[in-house]
């Protein structure tokens, strides 16, 4: 099956989340991605990386070593684009930087991910995801349960830097392929991933409109999270048109429908609304929110949308047999293409397990890849 | 040159999920157009995430219902690269702007729909909304810390979406500068809200892979990946993965000792010794402020940062995002001088373009009008019917 992407080879020379995830999200849609690790294997690992890797093939490479780089450059070759994810400076230390790589392979896409981006005065300031989301403010909009600064119970700048990168690498990919036919330098970090995912509200004006007013409409909008009978939680949503006076309705609470809520009968409303859901099972809440036509989800435990009866429909998640752990039930494909459908091409490789073959096919005898494997270069 | 200079894009998405994709591509330089009511989206209402999504497009309020509005979006149908929206299952159809619709104006478009759950399955016809898909894929939970009450993410999955339906956009655009084919891409919300906790699977035994619990305080994941409370009311977070960052950590902290300490001498020990780790540094981190904190360990060279709890003033008001183009001003037709989150992917040699804010309802149909071949006096009678709309001419002037 031929994919957007079949045709596009892709070097990931990454760790951490963000790095892993996009070029795995490449790999999902027909791109040969080849990950390069260290000989000793990964240096940071992450129970992600069953997932993450899926489909890649995997290449142990000393990049330290002068053969190592010249393998490297052998890859580079035949690769359209390669993510990397040194500290910015490293790279250019080891002789892989962008300028050094784009002098020998113009039409390579160098995709580069960083902290805080590849200049500017935070460049060198520490990259780990919880003091990406200190310094940048987010701390200070995840709700929490005390006062005070609350840390994300997951890694936002992590994940939303992995669409980004696509994003930015497919860009570069397009721009090559319609237009210039070169290659070039895309520059994203996680303080950007976290500033994608935050700019709903984060905007600023001279005339200070930057706190709407709240409208009458606005007094209808019940965005909440509610506890069932049995400790199990819903959520649901009353933004869409007429919603909120469809629940108050089913829920039986006719004396709130149609009439302009005030400061005095929506604590009221609230407090009999979670009454009403902590007297009923959160399937009997969630029958009676779809018959009012109002937005609502169950709250699921991590791992819990994997095996919930749309994921199967939809196939949103696959069994996966991998070489080290079994067959794993995973994340499926996301996007679907009418005219370049696709499969996942596999499990997570075994450190190296490619290395062989790649180098083979990149013009190394059986002879060579012994000595390169006797110098601990592969 | 814009990185998508040339392409066109028009735009039905509604609330912010749908429309954040076509956001993403009209940063890179596509050019957007965003069709809705001549009364206007009624997202309007909800200012924030209404700028958040719509800058950098051009917005044209048409009725879609009536005959001579459809021959407006009939003729952009022509001309355009790519339709996209995200509403139910069956809604787009029954408006007449379904793929099959558009593609007898033109055959090899690229159309996209983003639904909630997908097209087929228990819930196709059941509308998301954010946060409640982030909190169905795990989210709320994950957020709350250790034994507590769910709380809704900061991840909200509604950007989630865009970014996922920016990708396959791109996919198509490549797939079609192969074959020339058009195609039709689903991409529902759901899964991209799953892709946020994609390193979550089951393993054969019916386990659930490792997954790092945030403590019950919301503090973070241990001793060495959280934030402190300090004498000042600022918090100091410090991630230390490295043994020499711990034993500088140990000594700035002045209590070099706790570095040989058996407790904690190891990374298995403090593993084990997690809590007691906390608690000492705990009340250690209380004898100065968050700012001497930082000045000291930041010399020690200790991963660290002070939690920054004002929002976006700083990273605004620094001139250097200004110039680098991360922070991106300009002036609003009703809000004075705006600033925003500017350039988030840079590419270097054929660069994006932020031009300006979201668009007034209708502030550029007379524009896109006469691009179509409309003269004035059809716009004037178009107007006059009630069939396209624009702002009264001194708001759209100051506008961009």
């Amino acid at each position: 099956m031929a994919g957007p992407l079949t045709g596009y080879t892709v070097l990931d020379l990454t760790w951490g989340i963000p790095g892993p995830l996009a070029a795995m999200l490449m790999a999902d849609y027909g791109a040969e991605v080849i990950r390069i690790v260290p000989p000793g294997g990964d240096v940071v690992t992450h129970p992600g990386y069953r997932v993450w890797n899926r489909g890649k093939k995997s290449v142990t490479l000393d990049l330290k070593k002068p053969e190592g780089k010249h393998v490297l450059e052998k890859l580079l070759a035949k690769a359209d684009v390669l993510v990397e994810s040194f500290s910015p400076g490293v790279a250019d230390a080891l002789g892989i930087g962008y300028e050094a790589v784009h002098k020998k392979f113009p039409r390579l896409v160098y995709t580069s991910i960083s902290a805080y981006g590849q200049k500017g005065s935070d460049r060198d300031r520490p990259g780990y995801d919880g003091l990406v989301q200190a310094r940048v403010g987010i701390h200070g909009q995840q709700t929490g349960h005390r006062k005070g600064p609350i840390y994300a119970g997951l890694a936002m700048p992590s994940y939303s830097t992995a669409f980004n990168v696509v994003i930015g690498a497919l860009t570069a990919l397009y721009v090559r392929d319609t237009k210039t036919g070169n290659g070039q330098h895309v520059d994203t970090s996680l303080r950007d991933g976290a500033l994608a995912m935050l700019n709903m509200n984060w905007w600023r004006t001279e005339r200070g409109a930057d706190k709407f007013n709240i409208t009458p409409w606005q007094k209808r909008l019940l965005v909440e999270l509610f506890e069932c009978a049995k400790g199990e939680w819903l959520q649901l949503h009353t933004g869409a048109q007429g919603a909120f006076d469809r629940m108050m309705e089913h829920i039986g609470f006719k004396e709130y429908v149609g009439v302009p809520m005030t400061g005095e009968s929506w604590p009221e409303m609230e407090k009999r609304t979670k009454r009403w859901f902590l007297e009923h099972s959160r399937d009997e809440g969630l029958a009676m929110l779809k018959r009012a036509d109002v937005p609502s989800l169950p709250v699921l435990p991590p791992g819990g949308a994997l095996h919930d009866a749309q994921a199967y429909a939809m196939k949103f998640v696959e069994t996966v047999d991998d070489p080290e752990i079994g067959p794993i039930e995973e994340i499926g494909l996301s996007l679907r293409f009418e005219k370049a459908p696709t499969a996942i091409r596999g499990s997570a490789p075994k450190k190296g397990q490619h290395t062989e073959e790649l180098l083979s096919a990149a013009g190394y005898t059986k002879n060579d890849i012994a000595k390169l494997r006797a110098a601990a270069v592969i | 040159m814009y990185a998508l200079q040339g392409i066109k894009i028009v735009d039905f998405g509604i609330f912010f999920a749908g429309p954040y994709a076509a956001k993403l591509l009209a940063d890179l330089g596509a050019d957007v157009i965003k069709v809705e009511a001549v009364t206007g989206d009624p997202m309007r209402r909800s200012m924030g995430p209404f700028i958040g999504c719509q800058r950098n497009k051009r917005s044209l309020a048409v009725d879609l219902k009536n005959p001579d509005g459809q021959a407006i979006v009939h003729k952009l149908f022509k001309q355009t690269d790519i339709v996209c929206h995200n509403m139910r299952p069956g809604v787009a159809e029954r408006l007449g702007i379904g793929y099959e619709d558009v593609k007898k104006f033109n055959p090899g478009v690229i159309y996209m729909h983003s639904p909630s759950f997908g097209t087929i399955g228990p819930r196709k016809d059941q509308p998301g909304f954010e946060p409640l898909v982030g909190a169905m894929v795990g989210m709320a939970i994950m957020s709350a810390g250790k034994g507590n009450n769910p709380v809704n993410s900061v991840a909200n999955m509604d950007y989630g979406n865009g970014q996922l339906g920016a990708i396959g956009l791109l996919m198509a655009l490549i797939h079609r500068a192969k074959t020339g084919q058009g195609q039709k891409i689903e991409c529902p919300q759901m899964v991209s809200g799953m892709i946020t906790t994609s390193e979550l699977h089951w393993k054969k035994d019916g386990t659930l892979s490792e997954w790092f619990q945030l403590d019950q305080k919301q503090t973070g994941y241990g001793p060495l990946c959280r934030i402190y409370p300090t004498k000042s009311e600022e918090w100091i977070c410090v991630v230390v993965a490295k043994e020499k960052d711990f034993q500088a950590l140990c000594k700035t902290v002045g209590a070099p000792g706790l570095s040989s300490d058996l407790r904690f001498a190891t990374k298995e020990a403090r593993k084990k010794n997690a809590d007691s780790l906390s608690a000492e540094l705990e009340k250690l981190f209380l004898a100065r402020t968050a700012a001497e904190w930082f000045k000291a360990l930041d010399a020690a060279g200790v991963p660290c940062e002070i939690s920054e709890m004002k929002g976006p003033d700083k990273l605004f008001g620094n001139p250097e995002h200004v110039q680098s183009g991360l922070v991106s001003v300009y002036p609003h037709s009703q809000f004075g001088t705006m600033r925003e989150v500017g350039q988030i992917i840079r590419l270097s040699e054929t660069p994006g373009n932020i031009w300006g804010p979201a668009p007034l309802a209708g502030q550029h149909t007379r524009d896109i009008l006469a691009e179509l071949g409309y003269t004035t006096s059809q716009q004037d009678d178009l107007k006059t019917r009630g069939i396209v709309n624009w702002p009264i001419e001194e708001r759209a002037k100051v506008g961009v």
